[in-house]
């Protein structure tokens, strides 16, 4: 097989393509391997953001109760809608 | 049997039900029922060995007897309040004897005693058949009857649940326990019957799905008796580890599908202020969880030693469809959160 | 809640897809990670009431220490039982975990439940995986007859339990734990309602266990894995606990009469377990009867309904769980090697496994209620609270306290001290996996010291 001569900055290039396919393919092989570690991350996401839109709720349901909900200032706006 | 006539008394099966439930009117009821039950007969005795024959004249001397009863008691509703409706039989005579007869056509407790030795003669598919299409009709009949606040229903029921948890603990032949499992249960529709018929569909709808599944596990695993059971993990293993799920449900454990119609059943009676006839039928449902517990111990929870010839068989195809299986054990372990809320809220 | 019920959910897949090299770090990981999730449960402790609202759930001060002792325990069942399943197939490896992860799901929606049904739905389906745990993975021929034993004692205790919650809500037309407080009750004819009062306690004094109710629980602690023992002293027994708290509020009027052969059964049952420990031989039997001797504490502690009870039992339940569960894993770092649960094959450990010896020099001595632990606080507590309900009652609390301690160090003495056997010279030494274990069991137990008003319950 004939080396071809390169450049120093092709070199460069060259290298860095090595790099890049390195890394490339590590991260692949990373998911491939791992992917299954995302789901309980992605419940967490999930359930947190439920959770949060439940809060939300409950707090507009608790200012509009003659219990807790207040006199609104003047240009406030109402916070369930 | 040939095709044709197979096909023909599969038809009769379907059409004689059909029959009764469409019918208001007593003949035409009977009628139903006697072209069900003789279309049942010839397929009970299609494999031609002398148990299955057996059993096929217990069966039709049972339903025959109930179909004369039936029959009996609606010419004496007719002789005495000159109609033939099935919804207008009030006086309690006629209204007593049909129910007995037709818990003697379902296998309710007093007169079930035909049912296990019955269902021990028969294959599983038409075992499966005897304990789901063969209760419809006559159910159909029972829920149209207009039962007033009648304690007979009550003596049926606590009988049938107790009888049925009972004597199913000793037995080690599958189909026998199947036949006190389905005494036991339609205990829990006669229950129920008179306060919320509803639930009593409910229950019936319930049963129908697990018990299919448990027969076409049995089925698929060629077992009819407890130590055979041992070796079913050679042979299916997944469907295995699932078996004590289905099993637990028929018994009505919390949280699969059989502990529904037992909570709304239960609900029901407690609302009508009949507690302690609650706390002795939840009870007597712990007799019946025994042996479905001791069929989860022999079938999955327990190791059998193998020898190496039945060892690989689960790499063989099963030669049975098994979707039917899929969708009705689904079904029979993960429906409660499905439970209709309008049960509850009154 | 949804926040740590979905990523529970979640470990479903992740259990069946993960390579088999995978499958133990990858749940353990993820499993952790929930229990560090639901600490933030605690941060909403000194709001005096209800908490992470959702439709069917909530959390409260009572209620949050159990949510994060049932999170906190999944990751170290999974962690005491990876030597147990070590041999089985992957498959049956992934079912096991499923079914522990099935149980902390359960367990997280029957503490969190607002709805009382719903509460006795999870409170039963959390029999089902231990049921299959301990008849499917326990070791000798008897773990049948123990499954069958836990199954019929708590549901022949629950069945009418259920009836009795269904009338409550004919009667009160809701079974929300938010408004039962503040909802009068039909009045009743009094044997109906002391019926009824019978009913709503007996699931739990059955589930606690009650002495008198508790021969499932030996039973069922000595034939199930180190799983099964530890999710069973921890949590399980605490659901009985939690039950009657939360129910004990709506049975107000009733239980000053009604209580006394049960305070009595309780406190009785602490001499007479403690006693049966005192002449065990069986390790795990022994620590099994521990705990009966233990919750009979608690249950004396809720039935006479004091702030002081409550907080007691609480903190009680939460410190038991954490001692409990160590010394079945302890018991079961022995067991892995001699094979044999017979505390006079194994003595004299401490010659061969030092540091072991440590760990249950600290986990003796927290079952024994040493100052200045979370146990100390607990029983002191309650023993308090007892005394001023009654001054004899501290014959038989005093009593059970020394007997506790005589049986805890005896234990100790037993399996540490003294020469070592000449046939167990050559055990295996004692991995990090299960130095790791013991320290995750009683590290929150050292730190509690410090911030006991985690799990004080209402009284803080």
């Amino acid at each position: 097989m004939v080396q071809c001569p390169l450049s120093v900055e092709g070199r460069a290039k060259g290298r860095w393509l090595v790099f890049l396919k390195g890394t490339m393919v590590n991260f692949i092989a990373i998911a491939r391997e791992h992917w299954v570690n995302i789901f309980v991350p992605m419940g967490f996401v999930i359930g947190w953001y439920l959770d949060k839109q439940q809060d939300q709720k409950l707090t507009a349901f608790r200012n509009r109760s003659a219990l807790y909900g207040r006199e609104l200032k003047p240009g406030e706006e109402v916070t369930w809608k | 049997m040939s095709p044709l006539m197979f096909s023909t008394l599969l038809l009769a099966l379907g059409l004689g039900s059909t029959v009764t439930f469409s019918s208001s009117h007593w003949l035409l009821a009977w009628m139903g029922l006697e072209i069900n039950s003789l279309a049942m007969v010839p397929l009970m005795a299609r494999p031609h060995f002398p148990r299955a024959v057996e059993a096929a004249t217990k069966y039709f001397l049972a339903q025959a007897t109930a179909a004369a009863m039936i029959l009996f008691a609606g010419m004496t509703n007719a002789w005495m309040t000159g109609q033939w409706t099935i919804e207008m039989m009030t006086h309690p005579l006629p209204l007593t004897l049909v129910t007995l007869a037709l818990g003697l056509k379902i296998g309710l407790a007093p007169v079930h005693a035909w049912l296990p030795e019955v269902l021990q003669g028969v294959d599983l598919t038409t075992g499966l058949i005897l304990s789901t299409w063969q209760k419809l009709a006559p159910l159909a009949l029972l829920l149209q009857l207009p039962h007033g606040n009648s304690p007979l229903l009550i003596i049926l029921a606590l009988s049938s649940t107790l009888i049925g948890g009972w004597a199913g603990l000793n037995q080690t032949q599958l189909r026998k326990i199947l036949a006190y499992s389905s005494i036991a249960h339609l205990g829990w529709m006669m229950v129920i019957l008179q306060y919320a018929p509803s639930l009593t569909l409910l229950a019936l709808l319930t049963y129908i799905v697990m018990t299919s599944s448990i027969f076409l596990l049995f089925k698929l695993n060629n077992t009819t008796n407890i130590n055979a059971l041992a070796t079913s993990h050679t042979k299916i293993p997944v469907l295995t580890l699932f078996a004590p799920f289905i099993l637990l449900s028929l018994g009505g454990l919390p949280p699969l599908t059989g502990f529904m119609p037992k909570w709304l059943i239960l609900h029901e009676l407690t609302m009508q202020g009949m507690g302690t006839l609650a706390t002795i039928t939840a009870l007597t449902a712990l007799l019946s969880l025994y042996f479905y517990l001791r069929l989860s111990y022999s079938m999955s929870l327990t190791m059998s030693p193998n020898n190496l010839l039945t060892s690989p068989l689960w790499r063989l195809r099963p030669h049975q469809p098994t979707l039917p299986l899929a969708i009705s054990a689904t079904s029979a372990t993960m429906l409660l959160p499905l439970t209709p809320a309008a049960f509850l809220v009154r | 809640m949804l926040k740590v019920l979905i990523p529970t959910l979640m470990l479903a897949p992740t259990i069946w897809l993960s390579k088999p090299k995978w499958l133990w770090p990858t749940t353990l990981a993820h499993s952790f990670l929930i229990a560090l999730i639901s600490l933030t449960w605690l941060q909403n402790l000194s709001e005096s009431s209800w908490a992470s609202l959702s439709p069917i759930m909530a959390t409260d001060s009572i209620s949050t220490p159990l949510l994060v002792l049932s999170c906190w325990l999944l990751p170290l069942m999974i962690l005491a039982s990876q030597n147990h399943m070590a041999k089985d197939p992957s498959n049956f490896q992934r079912a096991y975990i499923s079914l522990l992860t099935s149980l902390q799901f359960f367990l997280i929606l029957a503490f969190g439940a607002t709805e009382l049904i719903m509460f006795y739905v999870m409170f039963e389906a959390t029999l089902i995986p231990t049921l299959i745990i301990i008849t499917r993975w326990g070791n000798q021929a008897e773990r049948l007859n123990a499954g069958t034993y836990f199954l019929f004692y708590t549901l022949a205790g629950s069945l009418p339990l259920l009836i009795a919650l269904l009338s409550l809500q004919g009667w009160t037309g809701t079974m929300s734990l938010l408004t039962l407080p503040f909802s009068d009750l039909a009045p009743l004819t009094p044997y109906t309602s002391m019926l009824w009062w019978a009913a709503c306690l007996l699931a739990f004094l059955v589930k606690m266990p009650l002495y008198g109710v508790h021969l499932w629980l030996p039973k069922a602690h000595v034939e199930a894995p180190v799983a099964g023992s530890m999710v069973l002293a921890a949590v399980l027994l605490k659901l009985g606990g939690y039950g009657m708290m939360r129910i004990m509020i709506m049975l107000e009027p009733l239980t000053k009469q009604l209580c006394y052969p049960f305070i009595i059964l309780a406190m009785w049952g602490i001499i007479m377990t403690g006693s049966i420990c005192l002449r065990q031989t069986d390790l795990k039997s022994l620590i099994a009867y521990s705990s009966v001797s233990h919750m009979g504490l608690v249950a004396g502690g809720i039935l006479i309904q004091t702030p002081w009870g409550f907080t007691g039992a609480l903190i009680l339940m939460i410190a038991h769980g954490l001692t409990s569960s160590a010394l079945f894993c302890l018991a079961n770092t022995n067991y892995e090697r001699t094979h044999s649960r017979t505390m006079v094959l194994a003595r004299g450990l401490q010659v061969i496994l030092p540091l072991m010896a440590a760990w249950w020099f600290i986990a003796s001595l927290a079952n024994l209620a040493l100052p200045p632990l979370p146990n100390l606080m607990g029983e002191l507590t309650i023993i308090t609270s007892l005394f001023n309900w009654s001054w004899w009652t501290l014959i038989l609390t005093g009593a059970g306290t020394l007997i506790t301690a005589g049986y805890s160090l005896s234990m100790f003495l037993t399996t540490q001290r003294g020469p070592l056997p000449p046939h167990i010279l050559a055990l295996e030494p004692s991995h990090t996996r299960e130095h790791l274990l013991i320290a995750l069991h009683l590290l929150p137990l050292l730190l509690l010291i410090l911030k006991p008003e985690l799990i004080w319950g209402w009284t803080a």
